[in-house]
């Protein structure tokens, strides 16, 4: 129906009918309003939100404000979630007389549940200044300024809302392309949308970048971000210009802007909530399941060293798959259960230096500096592969659900698993090549 | 409040000023963390007695001070151009409000490890995560800035 009235119309329906919305508008306004159109609030906003030149910068500045508010502020409730898992991990070891058991409580579900749950903060932090951007209007505007560049990009300005939503978690932002009518510009959406930082990632940035970026750990976030928007858009070109069936133009983006209004604290604090209580939910579950897989694996045969366990055999058949970027098997391991949820990439960590008794934050990026298990750009390269390689099992089961094709699904896997391979081997070349260790 | 071309004149000069004081900080705070990044890592230059490792804060600033120098055909009577002072001084605001807010971070933090056992230090207050503490001057600004975002409010409101 839609090819239908598209042929008879001359032009994408969607557009005609707004084209015409506005003409009605434009023919009534003059009757009933007299004189020049005052400029309101609204309007000079927009002047400078929606200009040509400053609109991107300004989104930027915004964007690394919402950052520097994520991760600074939030830093000592981290510490304090940190000290208290700490506390219990201790308890545990001291008044439980098996110490099987004990170090199933104290280093499977207070060190690896813990090392995960000291990201609460973060998440909470981000989901209040996005909320604080949406509420306020602004996001839209975001959405339309970026627009006029993701056209020219070969995507579909509506992709722009289900790929913010990515930010949040991916599941939602493929879930939210259905706005999007036509069928090959939802799925280049959804194939793009793993390649947004998802809040799980956050946690695998902030205990790297903090082992080995110092002082850079925050740039080095904002820099994954930012890579992972870029790679979206160059993704979505690429298969744009390569794969038949996405070949032509996107459809044209409409966006009415809301208003701008002041954000009330109260509904802050609830979409806060509503989108953070899912990590919570996450945490509970499927990360505690594959954290006590991790710990299984990592504590077993019992009682021999770590480089003896099962999860040492099997990071050893993965090693030399990530040797060339510089990770050793603990890194092919954390990878490897990441395609569960990314979260347990840090509770492996934890979990495999056995930090249950003492598994705070600082003490694992410790053990990572210490035991030289990233370099600046190794770590660099960890924290890009984990923004790109395949997305969570759960992503995988709604992206298969949305486009209802394998196809699409082993594809969203395989180009992931190739680009991040590409882009972290290319990240320890130029970083090699720059003197950088 | 309302806008004449006096009150136009005023507003320009004060987000004039504003401007080229965010973006001389702007410049300092990007070259020093351009050079420190990227062509001497051994380095540890700082300009004006800034950070010099807040590559996008220093883009930051020269963002702002650039919607501030927005602002200047007020001078000449284009009161539309009053939506670059609003915006200037939101952002403004809103550097000044999460910089103020890592400091204060920096004060939990320190008071989290003097109650685990370490020494009571005020150094958070003058130094820590912004390297400056309270001296970051984009805290100042914002305070500079803010009366102006304002004023500017007010004219709106009443126009």
């Amino acid at each position: 129906m839609s090819v239908k009235a598209r042929e008879v119309l001359g032009e994408d329906p969607e557009v005609f009918f707004a084209e015409k919305r506005y003409e009605f508008i434009a023919e009534i306004l003059p009757r009933v309003l007299r004189g020049a159109k005052p400029l309101t609030l609204s309007d000079l906003l927009d002047r400078v939100f929606l200009n040509k030149y400053l609109g991107i910068p300004i989104f930027l500045a915004f964007w690394w404000a919402l950052f520097r508010f994520t991760f600074d502020v939030s830093a000592p409730f981290s510490d304090i979630i940190d000290m208290f898992f700490s506390s219990l991990g201790e308890i545990s070891y001291s008044v439980i007389g098996d110490e099987h058991i004990a170090s199933f409580l104290a280093e499977g579900i207070f060190g690896g549940l813990g090392g995960v749950l000291v990201f609460l903060p973060p998440i909470f932090f981000l989901f209040f200044g996005l909320s604080i951007l949406e509420d306020s209007g602004y996001l839209a505007r975001a959405a339309f300024v970026v627009d006029r560049i993701m056209y020219k990009l070969g995507l579909h300005g509506k992709s722009f809302i289900p790929m913010l939503i990515g930010f949040g978690c991916n599941i939602p932002g493929v879930m939210a392309t259905r706005t999007i009518d036509s069928e090959k510009d939802r799925i280049l959406t959804i194939l793009v949308n793993p390649l947004m930082s998802c809040s799980a990632r956050l946690p695998v940035y902030v205990l790297i970048g903090g082992a080995v970026l110092g002082s850079y750990a925050a740039a080095g976030t904002y820099a994954m971000y930012i890579l992972g928007i870029v790679l979206a858009v160059f993704v979505a070109l690429l298969l744009r210009r390569t794969i038949p069936y996405f070949k032509g133009r996107p459809s044209p983006f409409i966006l009415e802007l809301p208003m701008y209004s002041m954000p009330t604290f109260k509904s802050t604090l609830i979409h806060m909530w509503e989108r953070g209580v899912l990590f919570l939910k996450k945490a509970g579950t499927i990360i505690l399941a594959g954290i006590i897989v991790v710990w299984f694996l990592s504590s077993h045969p019992w009682g021999v060293p770590l480089e003896e366990t099962y999860l040492a055999m099997l990071g050893r058949v993965l090693e030399p798959i990530f040797r060339p970027l510089g990770f050793d098997w603990r890194g092919a391991v954390a990878l490897a259960f990441g395609f569960i949820a990314k979260e347990i990439v840090v509770g492996s960590f934890a979990v495999m230096f056995g930090m249950g008794e003492e598994s705070e934050i600082g003490e694992i990026q410790e053990v990572i500096r210490s035991e030289g298990i990233f370099t600046p750009v190794t770590g660099l390269a960890f924290m890009a592969f984990t923004l790109i390689y395949i997305p969570c099992v759960a992503t995988l089961g709604v992206i298969y659900r949305e486009t209802n094709s394998w196809k699409w699904t082993i594809f969203a896997v395989l180009y992931g698993l190739v680009l991040a391979y590409a882009v972290s081997l290319l990240i320890i070349t130029v970083g090699h090549s720059l003197g950088y260790m | 409040m309302e806008m004449n071309k006096k009150m136009g004149r005023y507003m320009a000069a004060y987000a004039a000023i504003i401007g080229i004081l965010y973006i001389i900080i702007g410049i300092a705070e990007f070259s020093a963390a351009f050079w420190n990044w990227f062509i001497n890592p051994e380095g540890n230059l700082s300009l004006l007695g800034l950070p010099g490792d807040d590559l996008f804060g220093g883009l930051a600033a020269l963002v702002i001070g650039i919607v501030f120098l927005g602002a200047l055909p007020l001078w000449r009577d284009k009161y539309e151009s009053i939506g670059f002072i609003l915006v200037g001084a939101l952002l403004s605001v809103t550097f000044g409000t999460v910089y103020l807010l890592i400091v204060f971070a920096d004060g939990i933090g320190a008071c989290l490890s003097y109650l685990s056992g370490e020494g009571w230090t005020w150094e958070w207050l003058t130094a820590g995560t912004l390297s400056t503490g309270i001296f970051r001057p984009e805290i100042w600004l914002a305070f500079l800035s803010a009366p102006l975002g304002y004023v500017a409010l007010k004219v709106v409101r009443r126009s």
